[in-house]
């Protein structure tokens, strides 16, 4: 008994923790359901201590230039070995990147998710654009069962952003799944080491992970044709980031992989 | 000596089955100077170098080579068999592993991104001491776009890179392969091991002849029984 008392201040602690910087608040409406585009998220396990990852880099930038940054959403989740020297974590290194790769027993780096499919399978960057192609055009989840609509602020002075999240249901099922929300920002002035072994002191890094707005497995929803599912959020932000090279990634997933996501910049006051 | 005649005969049969082991070379390893190195060879690098104000590295400037215009794709297993502190690390054809402790690993299956790709197979150590890793090429085919499955073609050659920080240890009196002090059995089988693992060290070499093969397993038989 004492040790379920003991799980439950536990539990309690942690839960006050996290909403002293995020809340959040849902309820459900009805919609004519809108045309939605598919798009979709590669998760790419990189670390700054990784020779081959800026070429990891280069494959997504190409893609992004191929489908356009609305289609390919990229999320540089620095985590794993290559992300620590000495037991010491690199700057962009989160524990949150890194309990990802811990879960999902990744070894190598860099290595990528596209969308989560195939039961979450790793691939390496050489097969991103593959992946990309399949999940706009060959795969059974080619077609997005949900849209988002995410309307919400960015308070310079108190660094709190407050924003709400609208999930439409787009199939003609009801469907359940996550919702996730991920932080990211993009310009970030830090090393990198370079294929040739170089290390490059200033390094432009790209749509980093920061940090996970919701629960870092997400939360539940479930919504039917039309129906529409509305979250609200706020958070408090790290004093180092920049507000306005921060965006929020927002994707919908179930055990098909990633159905829809959307990446939406900050609206700074 | 019917335990000797029985351990001969099956070393032989072994050899015979490593031998008839077709070994696919359209992917060599090759060092700092361009010389192809042969499958089976141990590579010692002893220079440490600074790596960063508080770190330093061994480099084995171990390349691969494609040598026909192969478009296979390929990985790399490594056996580390020994690791004394620090890390080896190894960035082949497109990722990037890093362990710390013995075991079996595998890189990600990849495409060369030049005819000759440094492998950057490198050891971190963080005191005096050894890390011996075996190398292994294996070649796949690729099938299908996506998800797309490689499929077993080959293995490639195999080396072992025997890395030494500080002092070189010790080679111990002739024929002590073991290092357990004595010469007997146990030395002949840690030779045959060596044969047929292919994980080769110097130790192995009883003969002093640059290889670790039968003779040196004759050249100890005599010895154990000229004693």
């Amino acid at each position: 008994m004492r040790k379920i008392y003991l799980t439950l201040v536990t539990l309690g602690l942690v839960l006050l923790s996290a909403c002293d910087e995020i809340s959040t608040d849902e309820r459900l409406t009805y919609v004519e359901p809108p045309e939605a585009g598919r798009a979709v998220l590669i998760e790419d396990y990189t670390g700054q201590y990784c020779v081959n990852c800026p070429r990891a880099t280069e494959e997504i930038e190409r893609l992004i230039e191929q489908y356009g940054d609305s289609v390919v959403i990229a999320v540089a989740i620095h985590s794993g070995p290559f992300s620590k020297q000495k037991g010491e974590p690199s700057p962009l290194y989160t524990e949150v990147g890194d309990m990802y790769f811990n879960r999902w027993k990744l070894s190598s780096q860099p290595v990528g998710k596209v969308d989560r499919l195939f039961y979450s399978m790793p691939f390496g960057y050489t097969e991103w654009g593959g992946g990309v192609n399949y999940e706009l055009t060959d795969s059974p989840t080619s077609e997005a069962p949900v849209t988002f609509f995410i309307d919400g602020d960015f308070d310079t002075e108190t660094r709190t952003g407050s924003f709400e999240v609208q999930t439409v249901g787009l199939d003609e099922n009801r469907i359940s799944g996550k919702l996730q929300i991920w932080l990211v920002e993009d310009s970030i002035d830090s090393f990198q080491l370079m294929p040739d072994g170089s290390r490059v002191e200033h390094y432009n890094h790209m749509h980093v992970f920061r940090a996970s707005i919701n629960d870092p497995w997400g939360d539940d929803v479930t919504v039917g044709h039309g129906e529409v599912v509305t979250k609200m959020y706020t958070f408090v932000m790290d004093p180092t980031w920049v507000p306005k090279h921060c965006a929020l990634v927002t994707f919908f997933y179930d055990d098909q992989g990633v159905r829809q996501v959307t990446k939406t910049k900050l609206n700074v006051n | 000596m019917k335990k000797f005649f029985t351990l001969l005969f099956g070393l032989c049969l072994s050899i015979g089955s490593l031998q008839a082991q077709e070994i696919d070379e359209s992917f060599v390893f090759m060092d700092e100077e361009g010389e192809i190195i042969p499958n089976g060879a141990t590579v010692v690098r002893n220079v440490a170098e600074p790596y960063d104000d508080a770190s330093e590295v061994i480099y084995s400037g171990i390349s691969v080579l494609n040598v026909g215009g192969s478009t296979d794709y390929i990985k790399m297993t490594y056996v580390i068999e020994r690791i004394d502190n620090g890390t080896y690390q190894i960035c082949f054809p497109s990722t990037c592993n890093m362990q710390t402790v013995t075991g079996t690993y595998q890189t990600g299956v990849g495409q060369l991104m030049a005819d000759l790709q440094d492998i950057q197979s490198e050891w971190f150590p963080v005191a005096d001491g050894e890390c011996i890793v075996t190398l292994t090429i294996e070649l796949f085919t690729k099938q299908g776009l996506f998800p797309p499955s490689y499929v077993h073609k080959a293995f490639g050659p195999t080396i072992t890179l025997h890395f030494i920080k500080g002092e070189i240890p010790n080679p111990g009196k002739p024929g002590d392969v073991n290092g357990d002090g004595e010469v007997n059995i146990a030395d002949v089988n840690a030779v045959i091991d060596m044969i047929l693992t292919q994980v080769i060290d110097k130790a192995g070499d009883v003969n002093e002849d640059g290889e670790v093969n039968i003779a040196d397993v004759n050249s100890l038989i005599d010895m154990i029984l000229n004693n």
